[in-house]
């Protein structure tokens, strides 16, 4: 594995832990739940180039561990607006509501929050921009509510966004202000008043519900593709995550990157035909873009077995031992640590 | 060690007074203090739970056991609350290392009119059991599985000793009282934190009256725990910190538990830490000489994350900075 893509790993086994840490979620989900949205590792790190970079991806995973610990999905739907023109604004807002939560909750989390606030709003541009038609309500909302929730220091582009519709807004939004800070705690109290307040601001379904809907379906078929990666990808992340555990802490020439090395274990010292299989499979992980297949067409499997007699294989396995021995306090290491993720999946599992 | 503690209780004291808990309870008590009653820690702060449990084994002669991860003050509970009842305290860590011979006695060569001659010295167990001796095992699960067996007959509130090397039946004292802690409860570790416990007897773990757990607190308690101990950060911006550092144990703690990483911050951890960064006015580095040091190379990244969002600075090994 290169450098830049050890370090996105590194960094996203830690998002996926302290996102699971916050959201008090922190018993071994079931990676293959249904609701992919709620499974924590489905996100992929892009590139980390910058600063901005990982301060986005710590604010987005913050976000979405605060939206777990904080947000009751029953009260969230029995509040939705029937409007669909106020789905994302009610939805930015619950997702506001909890992010301002967390941010009392914890310090950095908040700073990660105004940092990349700061920066998304930073890198908004108005040439296009002429009239009110131009600016989608949800667009004005979100930096309303930045404004007046997370007291962020908007630029003159935002003004620029936001002024076309602050009347509406100012009209409907502004005395309740300091209700919403007040009831961030209470969600029921906060979602029914946010879409009471949609519902009598009388958004038109309009441009802006198209925009939304073309968006979903995006978000869509993004999230389907990535439930197809996310399936084929589950068993190679798990062992690619091993092999960067085993990378971190040795000092070898040998470099396990390409590869994967599944092992049924089993008594060594029997003299017995023994049972173990050796099979190696090559890291076709689909974000590797310095690789492109052509075709698959003449590709072949073949099982070591039918590549090598018996003895040959035994010679084989056994010089492998040889040269895992250095390797054992590592397997121990890894053993003791899926024992425990195996307990807290039990545990889980029994409701504990 | 001196011969004869054959003392009685002589005064009643009330729970609620003496400890803050809320309880009806009096409890027989020493007037006088002697050379084996701790020292009183005066911020020491009982969890009312344990604290009961406890006093149930001073009032009643029951064998309490107390279970918790480490650090949580399992034996600091039970000595406070001797110190507190001028009670004889003893610990004794129960390691590996402590055989059948150090409890019971051992032949000893002393001399006697200036002649040399072998003779019997009772170990800590036959001394403990006939005198008001309020008996620690630490690290009970700990204990070698032959060494065990000698307690198991004391553990009945009743139960005589008997001595076989001087053919002595020996009863306990009335005011004898046994007490243990363990970080397993008798079934092997399964957490992977506590290599070279032992399973136990269940016999014998059926002879434990009460068994309490004492875990994690709430971050007001542990808060109020910290700064008990250290009343110069009782103020808005020493209480931030504080709570911060709670913070970040709290989420290690649940990182632990999901099996992210390998080390738990235990409130013991918390108190070096802000020792530590008081000595060092860098609550960062205090952090990793305290903590991030002992972790696991691969699970650093983990860590600093969980410190970022608690107290928004970078560690040095915070993946930001590595990229950098």
């Amino acid at each position: 594995m290169s450098k830049e893509n050890n370090i996105k790993e590194k960094f996203k086994i830690a998002l996926i832990s302290t996102e699971n840490v916050i959201s008090d979620d922190y018993l071994i989900k079931n990676k293959k739940s249904k609701n992919v949205k709620k499974n924590i590792d489905y996100f992929e790190i892009d590139t980390l180039n910058s600063r901005n970079e990982f301060v986005k991806y710590r604010a987005e995973s913050d976000s979405r561990a605060l939206l777990k610990k904080f947000s009751n999905e029953d009260i969230f739907k029995s509040n939705f607006p029937r409007n669909s023109a106020c789905k994302s604004l009610y939805e930015f807002s619950e997702k506001i509501r909890c992010e301002l939560l967390g941010s009392e909750m914890l310090k950095g989390t908040k700073l990660n929050f105004l940092e990349n606030y700061e920066n998304t709003l930073s890198k908004i541009k108005i040439e296009n921009i002429k009239s009110k038609e131009d600016v989608k309500i949800s667009e004005a909302f979100e930096i309303y509510i930045l404004k007046n929730f997370f007291n962020l220091n908007i630029n003159n582009n935002c003004e620029k966004i936001l002024s076309y519709w602050q009347k509406d807004l100012k009209n409907a939004f502004d005395k309740h202000v300091q209700f919403f800070k007040e009831n961030l705690q209470n969600q029921k109290i906060y979602n029914s008043k946010i879409s009471e307040i949609l519902k009598d601001m009388n958004l038109f379904e309009s441009n802006d519900e198209t925009q939304n809907n073309n968006e979903d379906q995006d978000d869509a078929s993004k999230s389907e593709n990535n439930q197809e990666n996310q399936d084929q990808n589950s068993d190679q992340d798990q062992s690619s995550q091993e092999t960067q555990d085993e990378n971190q802490g040795i000092d070898t020439e040998y470099d396990f990157s390409e590869h994967q090395l599944e092992e049924n274990l089993s008594d060594t010292d029997t003299e017995k035909e023994n049972s173990e299989n050796l099979m190696q499979k090559i890291n076709n992980s689909s974000s590797d873009l310095e690789y492109k297949i052509f075709t698959t067409k003449f590709d072949e499997i073949a099982k070591a077995e039918n590549l090598e007699g018996f003895d040959e294989i035994i010679k084989l396995r056994k010089n492998l031992d040889q040269q895992l021995v250095s390797f054992q306090d590592l397997i121990t290491k890894l053993a003791n640590k899926l024992q425990r993720q195996l307990l807290a999946s039990q545990k889980k599992g029994m409701g504990i | 060690m001196e011969n004869n503690l054959n003392i009685k209780p002589d005064i009643k004291i009330s729970v609620n007074q003496t400890f803050g808990i809320d309880s009806d309870m009096e409890i027989e008590a020493f007037s006088k203090k002697n050379d084996y009653v701790p020292e009183i820690d005066k911020n020491y702060i009982f969890d009312r739970d344990t604290t009961l449990a406890i006093l149930s084994g001073f009032a009643f002669n029951k064998r309490v056991l107390i279970q918790g991860y480490h650090g949580t003050g399992k034996s600091t509970h039970i000595e406070q609350i001797a110190a507190r009842l001028n009670w004889p305290c003893i610990r004794i860590n129960l390691d590996s290392h402590v055989s059948r011979i150090d409890l019971i006695g051992k032949d000893a060569i002393t001399l006697k009119d200036g002649k040399q001659i072998t003779e019997f010295k009772e170990g800590i167990l036959p001394w403990a059991i006939q005198n008001s001796i309020a008996l620690v095992f630490d690290e009970y699960d700990a204990g070698r599985p032959d060494v065990m067996f000698v307690i198991q007959r004391v553990l009945e509130a009743d139960g005589n000793f008997t001595l076989l090397d001087k053919n002595k039946v020996i009863k306990q004292n009335k005011f004898f009282r046994l007490f243990a802690t363990t970080n397993t409860v008798g079934l092997g570790d399964t957490t992977g934190l506590y290599h070279g416990t032992q399973q136990i007897n269940q016999g014998q773990m059926d002879r434990w009256n009460i068994v309490s757990t004492l875990n994690y607190l709430s971050l007001e308690k542990e808060m109020e725990i910290v700064l008990a101990k250290n009343k110069n950060l009782n103020n808005a911006k020493g209480k931030e910190k504080i709570a911060n550092m709670i913070k970040v144990a709290s989420l290690t703690r649940k990182g632990f538990i999901s099996g992210d990483i390998s080390t738990v911050m235990s409130p013991r951890t918390v108190l070096h830490w802000v020792e530590n960064s008081d000595i060092f006015k860098d609550t960062g580095y205090a952090f990793r000489i305290t903590f991030l040091n002992k972790c696991d190379e691969v699970e650093k990244n983990i860590i600093s994350e969980y410190y970022q969002r608690c107290f928004g600075e970078e560690l040095p090994e915070s993946m930001l900075n590595i990229r950098a």
